[in-house]
């Protein structure tokens, strides 16, 4: 039995062996940066004294390699932040989720990257996002920038339920989000249900091709809760528009939120990037569909001269008619590099409209 | 807890290490059947422990009921008490698994005939394994009646024997009079039959997660929509059915045979490559072949068997062939499967065919026209009764079966090509090695660099290509 046992182990060895190097070479394991809840602000991000950089890949055949870069804010941007003491010229805070976030296409090729280029260096772009956020994390997470980079303009990108999501009350979606709940008569927020940290023993785990293939490649977990969920928004169909009914909480919680937002930051810029429904534009759909979410939105920022609304479904509906070409890469819901400089493109023409940002001398 | 799944993973080095290290320590065949029972009956409330105690009460009611006909009693008494046992243990099986259907069948034929009666919805939950381990069970008093086995005092022995973890779920079905002897004397480690037994459970895994388990969100996705599905595409399903219906239990018993070889016990074998049937009669000979065995010696040949005029001979057929449906569900699907397959048997028994004994192609590697012709046929008769196996209703099966015959047109959807060809790897994989016992068993032949490169290269092509976190094995709901 023991040499039976001896002979089992040294053939494991050889197995995983040859596995780590078959998923680094013949089919590459996803890599992604570690993730933690930085204690001195609460705010999910990624861990900037680990692996800065490396490629994403999809699926079990590690396709659609896409490259990362964790900056030292902690951040997935080809920029670096500095601090608001160093600050040089106008900012621009993009706050969002996984499309924010951007694992799906390169660094470079990310909202603000494009953003950026569009405004000619008369402004930085700084982006904030990660997978599963919503409307009541996006308020918390306007302190954390306004406290550490004091950006001008707060473009906050908004999709499916991301107002009812905040709310406590249907649940915890994301372990990692600030969520509000009804309080007496007004809203009380929720710092996030899980402290994530990023363990030595994680650390050791995702240095293993193997590790990272079957669990980011893969996605089979030993039933515990991962800290990277990267795509936490990613749901079939990849509309954004899921006709719901209006919970009686949607109105009073958005306008909770918006002035939150306008009180905490007087003086800045919003502007509500609202995701609009691919698919049904893909299918031809001459009629968009109700977005019950948006409605609610217009509704909470009236009245506020500071906080604008950018509606993509007519941007997406204008320029599919034009190149008929997918704003969205292969998983159908996320933006592709396209996508991305399309709204990106829409969000420039926005702030500039609004005289945000000086027009382009080009 | 399934074979393919985290806990196994965790629980199997610990049975293992447990069982073999109470065998050296002194405690011999007791402490190694102690172990087994504490982590059968661990495996089994690891998926529901508020029925732990039927497991319990089948293994008492075999035991007591061997004791009491090895008694030096009557023909009177001996056959009161396995009438007894057969009641009891058939009755918990009838109650757990077809009550719910007799019920159902029975309101719906009343309002049919106009009577007024509340619909009973009973929601019972049917044990895992039950109709494998209560088969098993009753061989020993049967056995024993006939006098073809001895009953034994050894409780422990008999508790293992009758919970065994890899055999408790899907079979295979083995027999008192040959396992029982096993659990009676220590087992000794065998370093060749262990390495044997991991090899048979790595075919096992490869037809199960591999296979199987690609196949079944096709079949799953067809069946859910067959209406607007032409007459090639639902044959190539009804194919996929097959093929993933055989990988999945015949790989789960590759798992069974072959864990039961890392513990030192030879369980039946379940499989002998059934689609390379000439004919039905063959077929059954080798598909589930514990099971149709034990219907052959239990039901069959007490009826009578072949040893009677024709008529009762066919009678007998279709009697064991409705037994074989029923058994595997409370369902009028299962029934008219089991009576198609008696009814494919006629032929055979009216022309006075017998069934051959030898491998097909014997010794050649391309079978002649004529083997190969009977061979097609008999697997496309197979096919068509999977229909009725597979469907969620006579209803389904009869749309499905119409559409065969009916929807004409429309080419080979596409994404079923590479489903195709593992179907075809597979096929061809077990063809080139249908004399073994298994397919991978001639890889024990080959030098040790090549051997383990291909272990790891199927252990690779597994993780990468199987369906992982997939479908429980099909045959544990029976």
């Amino acid at each position: 039995m023991v040499k039976f046992a001896l002979r089992l182990g040294v053939f494991l060895f050889v197995l995983a062996v040859v596995a780590e190097v078959f998923f680094r070479t013949i089919i590459p394991a996803t890599s992604l940066p570690g993730s933690y809840m930085d204690p001195r602000d609460e705010i999910f991000r990624f861990d900037s004294t680990w692996v800065t950089s490396g490629t994403n890949t999809h699926g079990r055949f590690g396709l659609r390699p896409a490259a990362w870069r964790v900056n030292s804010a902690g951040w997935n941007s080809q920029f670096d932040y500095t601090s608001s003491q160093e600050k040089e010229r106008p900012r621009i805070a993009l706050l969002g989720d996984s499309f924010i976030e951007g694992f799906p296409t390169d660094v470079d090729t990310h909202v603000d990257a494009y953003l950026h280029e569009l405004a000619g260096g008369q402004a930085d772009v700084y982006a904030f996002g990660r997978s599963g956020w919503y409307l009541a994390q996006y308020v918390a997470l306007a302190r954390y920038a306004e406290q550490r980079f004091a950006p001008d303009i707060y473009v906050i990108f908004l999709n499916y339920q991301d107002i009812q999501d905040s709310l406590r009350e249907n649940g915890v979606k994301t372990p990692y989000a600030y969520q509000i709940t009804q309080d007496g008569a007004g809203f009380r927020e929720l710092e996030p249900p899980v402290r994530f940290v990023f363990t030595p023993r994680s650390k050791l785990l995702r240095r293993s091709a193997i590790v990272r293939y079957v669990r980011g490649n893969l996605r089979l977990t030993w039933g515990r809760t991962e800290a990277v969920v990267e795509d936490a928004n990613l749901r079939p169909g990849g509309g954004a528009a899921e006709a719901q009914e209006a919970s009686p909480l949607l109105q009073p919680a958005a306008d909770h939120m918006i002035e939150r937002l306008v009180t905490e930051h007087p003086g800045r810029d919003f502007l509500f990037v609202v995701d609009g429904d691919r698919d049904a534009i893909y299918a031809g759909d001459a009629v968009d569909p109700p977005r019950p979410e948006l409605d609610v939105l217009r509704r909470a920022v009236q009245g506020h001269a500071n906080v604008r609304i950018l509606d993509l479904q007519p941007v997406y509906r204008a320029v599919y008619a034009r190149d008929r070409r997918r704003f969205d890469g292969a998983d159908g819901n996320h933006w592709d590099a396209y996508g991305n400089r399309v709204v990106a493109e829409a969000v420039f023409i926005a702030l500039t409209a609004d005289q945000q940002l000086p027009p382009r001398q080009d | 807890m399934q074979f393919v799944s985290q806990a196994f993973v965790v629980f199997l080095p610990l049975a293992f290490v447990a069982y073999w290290v109470a065998g050296r320590l002194g405690g011999g065949a007791t402490a190694q059947n102690v172990v087994l029972i504490a982590a059968s009956y661990a495996f089994y409330a690891y998926w529901d422990v508020r029925l732990l105690w039927l497991l319990a009460a089948i293994s008492v009611i075999g035991f007591v009921s061997g004791l009491l006909l090895e008694r030096d009693s009557g023909p009177a008494t001996r056959k009161a008490v396995l009438v007894t046992t057969l009641l009891l243990s058939l009755g918990i099986l009838g109650f757990f698994k077809y009550f719910g259907f007799f019920l159902d069948s029975l309101t719906s034929a009343l309002q049919g005939v106009g009577f007024s009666t509340p619909s009973y919805a009973l929601n019972i939950l049917l044990p895992l394994g039950l109709s494998f381990y209560t088969f098993q069970m009753l061989t020993y008093p049967l056995d024993v009646y006939r006098r073809q086995a001895h009953a034994t005092r050894d409780a422990i022995a008999f508790l293992a024997f009758a919970s065994f973890f890899a055999q408790l779920t899907a079979g295979p079905i083995g027999r008192a009079r040959e396992l029982l002897p096993q659990y009676q004397a220590r087992r000794l480690f065998d370093d060749a039959r262990a390495r044997d037994g991991l090899r048979q459970v790595l075919w096992g895994l490869v037809k199960k997660v591999l296979v199987a388990d690609n196949l079944a969100p096709l079949v799953d996705h067809a069946y859910g929509g067959y209406q607007s599905m032409h007459s090639l595409d639902l044959l190539v399903i009804a194919v996929f059915f097959a093929v993933q219906l055989y990988a999945d239990f015949s790989g789960y018993s590759d798992m069974a045979i072959g864990l039961g070889k890392l513990f030192g016990l030879r369980l039946p074998t379940n499989f002998a490559y059934p689609y390379f049937s000439r004919s039905t009669a063959e077929f059954w000979r080798r598909w589930h072949m514990s099971f149709s065995f034990w219907i052959r010696d239990y039901v069959y040949i007490p009826l009578g068997g072949s040893r009677v005029r024709t008529p009762r001979r066919v009678f007998n057929v279709l009697v064991s062939f409705l037994c074989v449906g029923i058994w595997h569900g409370a369902d009028w699907t299962f029934v008219v499967w089991g009576l198609l397959n008696g009814l494919y048997q006629i032929p055979g028994i009216l022309l006075g065919r017998t069934t051959p004994r030898d491998t097909i192609a014997h010794g050649r590697l391309i079978p002649s026209l004529r083997e190969a012709g009977a061979m097609l046929g008999t697997f496309l008769l197979a096919v068509l009764a999977w229909v009725f196996f597979r469907a969620d209703s006579l209803a389904q099966a009869a749309g499905v079966l119409g559409r065969f015959f009916t929807s004409p047109g429309g080419g080979l959807e596409t994404d079923y090509v590479p489903y195709l060809a593992l179907c075809a790897a597979l096929l061809v994989g077990e063809w080139l090695q249908r004399e073994q016992p298994y397919t991978l068993r001639q890889l024990r032949r080959l030098p040790v660099p090549v051997r383990w490169a291909s272990y790891c290269a199927l252990l690779l092509t597994l993780l990468v290509l199987g369906a992982h976190g997939a479908s429980p094995f099909v045959y544990v709901q029976f």
